[in-house]
């Protein structure tokens, strides 16, 4: 009997998959199996990648085949990852210090100036640029929905930054309250902030639903082609 | 008329003057540094200490050259006993204070030396000196040595001739006296071997009985101890008292100086009639008793009368260097630096000063201006905080006692004097540091900068919060139970029932929806368009940063987009990813497109594989791709692969897609290649959960195209007239969406009415 590897593979899938929804009446083995052989495999996987697509062709093979002088400047990152491995022993954990404060320095480094770069000051300047009303207002509707459209954009601007406003004033009673305008503008940004909210939990939604539909149609293309 | 040298400063003097009318030194005969004088009963042979055995070893050890010399010396404490060591001169014969000890007899063929007592006995009783006393006790003979016993018979028994010698009847002497000499004998009397020292402890010695024949009222010491009783007497007096310890040798003057006050409290009670020296009038301590505790006051010395000397020699300063002459001090000091000698002068002053301790309400201490400015506030602030009484420890008294008081308040006041005692180590060890008025007015000066008072009382108030802010953060909220489990699982797996019922019913029934898509959205539109514009055979960049889960739907919402892309342009792909499995899901992806499936490895495309350093990472390859990733997936060149022919950086893209699930992946992509990417069009495929927070960057122009969900997959599959399975499940998704929402809305209505229900019942919401 010739057994395919398609089979073999689709069979896997089916029951792991088989598994995976069988968490709907609730925990069970078949799931746990499901579950924890999906972590092995990742973590086997990972490892893999770890050596083949990062330390064997990026450090280790450049360093044999490379001359003295490329050895001696792949040796600092080497010996940095040395360093960083000592974070695994607790007696030695202090050498690891340095590489790791470079590593999390530079890392802070470039996140910052490029959330500066990237973000914030495009992400103002868009929002600038919205308040001009004489472009796209054609007729008194259009003028009518673009005065709403950025009308809209600058409440719901300013009072989601209010929300987080968390400066307050500690009255007679002893409690710390924000100021009444703050807090009026709290409010009205909590429902923008709901609507962002809604929208992603509708986009998660939307994700499953399509995962579901993926899934349900691998295993009934897989019941259905086993007699093929 | 003959005249005699003075053996000590070589005046000349008249023949028939018993001393010196310089130094005062005796003209005849040496004189004894001091009489000696016993109270000791005799008795078992005490304990003598380590040290004074070692000097009686010492002793014994002088050769017979030594013995000759020994004089009548007695060996007083330690501190004589080594300043007679450094002098060197061997003059200590301490067989006599062992004879004492022991209450012997000399020994036999000791011959006896002249003590002291009799050399002074006999000079005093023939020049009528007004200095020389001995007191002794009379019930204890047996301990007196022959020397001791003869000068008692030298004395004149009469009062009057003992009165005109300076001779204190015992009669007249009171009790307390005779106690203090008593005990001031075991502390024994300093040997000096200068005429000048012993002949200036003398003439101090009637001053010093002056003074002690007057003890201060007591009233309240009966309870205490009887050595107490006599300090205290001994405090009381409003003269200063005698001075303790006669001028000794320059180390123990030193000692002397630096300890002034010690020496003063220290040896109240153990004075020698011997040696009273007219004492710098030092600081009274008047002990009082209250409630049952002894208070102490210090009181500041009485201002020194006309009649003393100006200057006092009983108490040695530093800038002497316990020398006792200035010329001694000018002979020490003329080869040390002006500095060394003006500090040396200062610091005499400031010791006089401070050995004079100051009343409790002194004037404040000289401080820094900023430590000036911030103190009488913390005083006040501190007093106003915690309610603190003006009284200082009366105060606290008081309000300890006061049974309004609630037991937070004592805790406060407790807390405060710990917090003052923790702060102070052994304070009574240390002097006493000037006091500060309390009520001083603030002295801040203008350059001062303000103080910041601990506001104790907020902090108080606001720890318990703090504290239980924290043990909330920390304390882990229970999980929710159903209160009706049973109820919720047949409704959950009706639910699970009821969506893959009807997906799989949609499925197996294959029959074309009629429901067509909504027309794309602009983002998707122009995405599309876009990528259309480019070269053929251009370089193309795709990053598959998404998971697993959500190949399902990113592959229903790129496939459209890549397919039309290939089928058009045949562009050469590069894939790259930073998440380990990004790689795989990039070569499935290109699996279901049919237009990929021409592409062959190496030629029309190359992985690249996994991107390691996350942002890190996405800056390096954004600054140079081949420098970040220098071999591909089969560990081949990445610069020799054809696909990235003339590619050197991210600009050289015709087009970077960016498939990812994440918001933050996506950012960090836009973020990193801003100002990197020239005329590359970036067009991101987005899950439907990323997608609204990857839209401002669409509507900023950072991007040029967004396809976010199956519905823009679906969309641009209907538009572009391509193959997918996104419109083939564009019907189950629409269907399963409606019926999630209906599930949604059944439970939140549900909720709704059995809030209402438990309103109008009265009971709790939900109940």
């Amino acid at each position: 009997m010739n057994i395919s590897t398609d089979l073999v593979t689709g069979a896997a899938a089916f029951l792991i998959t088989v598994g995976i929804f069988s968490y709907a009446i609730g925990d069970n083995a078949l799931f746990r199996t499901a579950a924890h052989l999906f972590v092995g495999v990742s973590a086997g996987y990972l490892a893999s990648v770890a050596w083949w697509q990062v330390l064997w062709p990026d450090l280790l093979l450049p360093f044999l085949r490379a001359g003295i002088q490329e050895r001696a400047a792949l040796a600092v990152p080497l010996f940095g990852a040395a360093l960083i491995l000592m974070k695994s022993s607790p007696r030695l954990s202090r050498l690891g210090t340095p590489a790791t404060a470079f590593l999390a320095g530079v890392s802070a480094a470039v996140v910052i100036s490029g959330a500066i770069t990237g973000t914030l000051m495009p992400q103002s300047m868009a929002a600038i640029r919205a308040f001009p009303l004489t472009s796209g207002s054609e007729g008194e509707g259009g003028r009518l929905a673009a005065l709403f459209q950025v009308g809209l954009l600058l409440v719901g601007t300013i009072s989601t930054l209010a929300y987080f406003h968390f400066g307050a004033r500690t009255s007679v009673d002893g409690s710390s309250r924000r100021p009444a305008f703050i807090e009026a503008m709290a409010m009205v940004g909590s429902i923008f902030i709901a609507t962002t909210l809604g929208v992603l939990f509708a986009g998660v939604l939307s994700a499953a639903v399509v995962a579901l539909i993926d899934r349900i149609g691998f295993a009934i293309s897989f019941l259905t082609g086993l007699p093929s | 008329m003959a005249q005699m040298a003075c053996p000590v400063c070589g005046e000349r003097n008249p023949d028939h003057h018993a001393y010196c009318r310089v130094c005062g030194s005796a003209l005849h005969e040496k004189l004894p540094d001091a009489p000696s004088s016993v109270t000791e009963p005799a008795g078992p042979e005490p304990v003598i200490p380590q040290w004074l055995k070692d000097a009686l070893a010492m002793s014994d050890q002088v050769s017979g050259e030594a013995k000759e010399m020994e004089g009548p010396g007695r060996q007083a404490g330690p501190v004589e006993q080594a300043s007679a060591s450094d002098r060197g001169r061997g003059e200590e014969n301490l067989d006599w204070l062992r004879r004492l000890t022991q209450g012997a007899e000399p020994r036999a063929g000791d011959s006896v030396p002249p003590s002291p007592a009799e050399a002074r006995g006999e000079g005093q009783a023939g020049e009528g000196s007004e200095a020389g006393r001995t007191e002794t006790s009379s019930d204890q003979p047996t301990v007196l040595g022959k020397w001791l016993q003869r000068s008692r018979q030298t004395l004149p028994e009469d009062p009057a001739s003992r009165s005109e010698l300076g001779i204190e009847d015992a009669s007249t002497v009171p009790d307390w006296i005779g106690d203090l000499r008593a005990k001031g004998v075991a502390a024994g009397t300093p040997e000096s071997s200068s005429a000048e020292e012993w002949r200036r402890s003398e003439a101090g010695q009637a001053q010093g009985e002056a003074n002690l024949g007057a003890p201060g009222p007591l009233g309240q010491d009966e309870e205490l101890p009887e050595w107490l009783v006599r300090a205290m007497r001994g405090s009381e007096g409003t003269a200063p008292p005698p001075q303790s310890a006669q001028p000794g040798p320059a180390s123990m003057e030193g000692l002397t100086a630096g300890k002034a006050g010690e020496v003063q409290e220290s040896t109240r009670g153990f004075e020698r009639d011997e040696a009273p020296q007219p004492a710098r009038p030092l600081p009274t301590t008047t002990s009082t008793i209250e409630q049952g505790r002894v208070r102490r006051e210090v009181r500041p010395p009485p201002p020194q009368t006309a009649s003393e000397p100006a200057e006092d020699d009983s108490l040695p300063n530093i800038a002497t260097g316990g020398l006792h002459s200035p010329e001694d001090a000018e002979h020490l000091f003329i080869d040390l630096p002006d500095w060394l000698s003006g500090s040396a002068t200062a610091s005499a002053s400031s010791l006089d000063e401070s050995s004079t301790t100051e009343p409790l309400e002194a004037r404040p201490a000289s401080l820094p201006s900023w430590l000036e400015g911030m103190r009488p506030d913390d005083a006040a602030e501190l007093r106003t905080d915690l309610d603190l009484p003006t009284g200082g420890a009366s105060g606290f008294s008081a309000r300890e006692t006061d049974p309004d008081r609630s037991s937070e308040d004592r805790l406060i006041d407790l807390e405060f004097l710990a917090s003052l005692a923790s702060g102070i180590e052994d304070r009574d060890n240390f002097p006493r540091p000037p006091q500060r008025e309390a009520p001083a007015p603030p002295q801040r000066s203008p350059e001062s900068p303000p103080a910041t008072p601990v506001d104790a009382k907020v902090q108080r108030t606001e720890v318990p919060l703090l504290d239980q802010l924290l043990g909330e953060s920390q304390t882990a909220a229970p999980l929710l139970r159903p209160r009706h489990p049973a109820a919720v699982r047949p409704l959950r797996w009706l639910i699970a029932s009821a969506l893959v019922v009807v997906t799989a019913g949609m499925l197996l029934n294959a029959s074309q929806s009629p429901i067509v898509p909504a027309p794309a959205s602009e983002p998707a539109t122009q995405a599309l368009d876009l990528l259309r514009s480019i070269a053929d055979l251009s370089p193309l960049l795709i990053m598959a940063e998404y998971a697993p889960a959500r190949a399902a739907e990113l592959e229903m919402s790129a496939t459209p987009l890549l397919q039309d892309l290939l089928a058009r342009r045949h562009p050469r792909l590069a894939l790259v990813s930073t998440s380990a499995t990004g790689p795989l899901l990039a070569e499935r992806l290109l699996e279901g497109a049919p237009a990929a499936r021409g592409y062959q490895e190496g030629i029309d495309r190359v992985n690249l594989g996994y991107l390691p350093g996350g942002t890190l990472g996405i800056s390096a390859f954004a600054r140079g791709p081949l420098e970040a990733k220098p071999v591909d997936l089969t560990l081949q060149s990445s610069a020799d692969a054809q696909p990235l022919e003339n590619v050197t950086a991210l600009s050289d893209f015709a087009a970077l897609l960016l498939v990812t699930d994440s918001a933050d992946l996506a950012r960090a992509w836009i973020e990193q290649s801003t100002g990197l990417r020239g005329t590359a069009v970036l067009v991101v495929i987005a899950s439907a959960q990323a997608a609204p927070l990857i839209q401002p960057y669409f509507q900023s122009g950072q991007i040029d195209g967004l396809v976010s969900g199956m519905q823009d997959g679906a969309s641009l599959e209907t538009r572009s007239s391509g193959t997918g399975s996104a419109k083939a499940y564009w019907n189950i998704y629409t269907l399963g969406m409606l019926l999630s929402a209906a599930v949604l809305m059944g439970a939140a209505l549900w909720n709704v009415l059995r809030a209402l229900q438990g309103r109008a019942s009265g009971g709790a919401p939900g109940a």
